[in-house]
């Protein structure tokens, strides 16, 4: 069975190693960027099957990263869960309008992070 | 006296009622055979139709201890579901718990360089336990100063004595400070934890404000991973303290 892939955009080195090993433990292959722009251009190349946005990170936020994404074609078909530090209404209200899909807030909790990670991926 | 006339159409009256009488009463057994045989007709089919009711009933009443038997076994179903469900809850809670310890140990020993263990320490803090304002002190001749910080910029330059406030006390003591109701304290400080290294104090880590999704409180979890933070920070920043002061520095 083809695993499924999620990159993971986050300037964290903590996070990053903290969703990679929930995520990997699920069986989903792991790619991984460290800013918004990075995320842009790796989303572009590897094509994923979903994206895990951090929202405060340098070079491109996650706001402006989802809205990049999708508004190139070749992206704007994979769905966008941002990580917000904050779960406030505006935080929440800027990703969905950006087009993200879900969000999580940190910390992560595993559980959460999995059923929202299988659910946009129809898993 | 009657005529010979008379007594032949008497006779033959007589005669006639008794063809009648005959028939009529032939008449009458054939119709009681019948009504016999359709008596016992109906007599079997209600025995036959009794001993079906019979049947059904107790077919009912098999059925309805099934039905029982399946309600109850569905609600042990039901209840062995969720009891599965508050396990499996229960387990990534734990797989959660022991990543973030696991997370934390490595990241701080993933660094020789203070800075970098300094930013590690604010780092784990910031996104494993939930805090946005945090500072981490450093203890340095009897006084404690601001080693680095994050959203609790306004402490900048802080001195603080041995002993003064949570901070200085949790210095002092060596041991944890918490406010005794859950939340901050007057001075907005959610927790102190001391950092020590071969039992000193060298550090102490201060968590101010935390994320509102944390509902103003820590949780188990984010006292082993403080604790964890207590005991191998220290570690981490002594080793780090010794190369840096060592002549052969390795990245």
């Amino acid at each position: 069975m083809v695993r499924k892939r999620i990159l993971l955009v986050d300037d964290s080195e903590t996070s990053l190693m903290m969703a990679r090993m929930i995520l990997s433990k699920a069986n989903y292959e792991i790619l991984v960027a460290k800013d918004g722009q990075q995320g842009v251009e790796t989303a572009a190349r590897e094509r994923p099957d979903l994206v895990l946005l951090d929202v405060v990170m340098p070079r491109m936020n996650g706001f402006e990263a989802c809205a990049a994404l999708k508004a190139r074609p070749e992206t704007q078909g994979i769905p966008v869960i941002m990580v917000t530090t904050r779960g406030e209404g505006e935080s929440v209200e800027s990703g969905f309008s950006a087009g993200a899909s879900d969000y999580v807030t940190k910390p992560v909790n595993g559980l959460e992070l999995l059923t929202k990670v299988r659910s946009a991926l129809g898993d | 006296m009657t005529t010979k006339g008379e007594h032949d159409s008497l006779e033959s009256y007589v005669r006639r009622v008794q063809a009648d009488t005959h028939r009529y009463v032939h008449d009458l057994l054939d119709e009681n055979g019948k009504l016999r045989v359709a008596a016992a007709t109906l007599q079997l089919e209600k025995a036959r139709l009794e001993e079906e009711l019979l049947a059904t009933r107790e077919s009912v009443d098999r059925h309805k201890l099934e039905e029982v038997k399946l309600e109850r076994r569905l609600a042990e179903i039901a209840a062995e579901n969720r009891r599965y469900v508050e396990e499996y809850v229960l387990v990534e809670q734990q797989n959660t718990a022991l990543a973030n310890l696991y997370v934390a140990s490595v990241r701080l020993h993933s660094s020789l360089q203070r800075e970098e263990i300094l930013a590690v320490i604010i780092d784990i803090i910031e996104f494993l336990v939930g805090c946005e304002e945090v500072a981490v002190f450093e203890v340095k001749d009897g006084r404690l100063a601001i080693a680095t910080s994050k959203g609790a910029e306004a402490l900048a330059g802080a001195d603080i004595a041995l002993g003064e406030g949570p901070i200085g006390r949790t210095a002092l003591t060596g041991q944890p400070y918490l406010p005794v109701a859950p939340g901050v304290d007057d001075d907005g400080i959610t927790a102190c934890f001391p950092v020590k290294f071969r039992d000193a104090v060298v550090y102490v880590i201060t968590l101010f404000r935390l994320l509102p999704q944390k509902s103003g409180r820590l949780q188990p979890i984010d006292h082993d991973l403080l604790n964890l933070l207590a005991a191998e920070a220290g570690t981490a920043l002594a080793s780090a303290s010794i190369l840096s002061a060592s002549p052969v520095q390795t990245r």
